[in-house]
């Protein structure tokens, strides 16, 4: 079975330093320890700061 | 928090007065930083000091309300009963003219929320409002005169309460004074 991606493989911040901010439409939200559950969470509702980290496939040495 | 010495070093320049204002739509600004609570926070300055960036959204950024210079001034008053206290924090322009522009901006900013950036002279940057509790239009007491050495002036007067005095902003404030990307 597939582990589930951590916050940090999955999302990166971008644009704001970690720290609680209250973030027009969103409120107080503190990044400073995102879970990737409250992250998908907030992915979902077009929150301002989060960005899905590009997939990045490991490069297959020629032979 | 623990308690700590309040000092004043010697020498230290002090002069009266701000330099400039800025201002903002409250639907303008994307996020600000939440201040450090008395209850859990460390250092006396996390209360009143917003150490990382404010943001505003894309395209939007603040822009200058001119003041007469030494006719401005931001102000703080503790209002409240004891186990309430809280600020009531004023900032006070004066504006020379009867410009179409300046008079339209009196009408925008009536029934507005606001959020100002206030340059002091010495060197410190106080914000007036915030997400929560923007500022909002208090007093507009304004003249033409009625002789040459009366002069035309505008006294507007802007307030936003909350539980401190008006915060410090600690980033440059250059990159609020050009279209957020």
């Amino acid at each position: 079975m597939k582990k589930p991606l951590s916050f940090e493989e999955k999302y990166e911040l971008v644009g704001v330093e970690p720290g609680i901010h209250d973030v027009a439409g969103f409120g107080k939200t503190d990044l400073t320890n995102l879970d990737v559950e409250e992250a998908d969470h907030l992915y979902k509702a077009k929150f301002p700061f989060l960005k899905l980290k590009s997939k990045t496939t490991p490069e297959t040495p020629k032979a | 928090m623990n308690a700590k010495a309040i000092l004043w070093p010697q020498g230290r320049y002090n002069p009266g007065g701000i330099t400039q204002v800025f201002y903002g739509y409250k639907e303008d600004f994307l996020s600000f930083p939440v201040l450090g609570d008395p209850e859990t926070a460390t250092m006396l300055e996390s209360l009143v000091s917003y150490a990382t960036a404010i943001i505003m959204k894309p395209t939007k950024q603040l822009f200058q309300l001119y003041c007469t210079v030494e006719q401005g001034e931001i102000k703080s008053t503790m209002v409240g009963p004891r186990d309430g206290k809280g600020y009531e924090n004023m900032l006070e322009i004066s504006f020379p003219g009867s410009e179409a522009e300046f008079l339209g901006f009196k009408a925008a900013a009536a029934n507005r929320e606001l959020i100002f950036f206030v340059k002091e002279k010495n060197s410190k940057v106080r914000v007036l409002g915030n997400l929560e509790d923007p500022a909002f239009f208090e007093a507009d007491d304004s003249t033409s005169g009625k002789a040459i050495a009366d002069g035309r002036t505008s006294k507007l007067t802007f307030k936003a309460s909350g539980a401190t005095p008006a915060p410090i902003y600690t980033p440059a404030l250059t990159s609020l004074l050009a279209p957020a990307a």
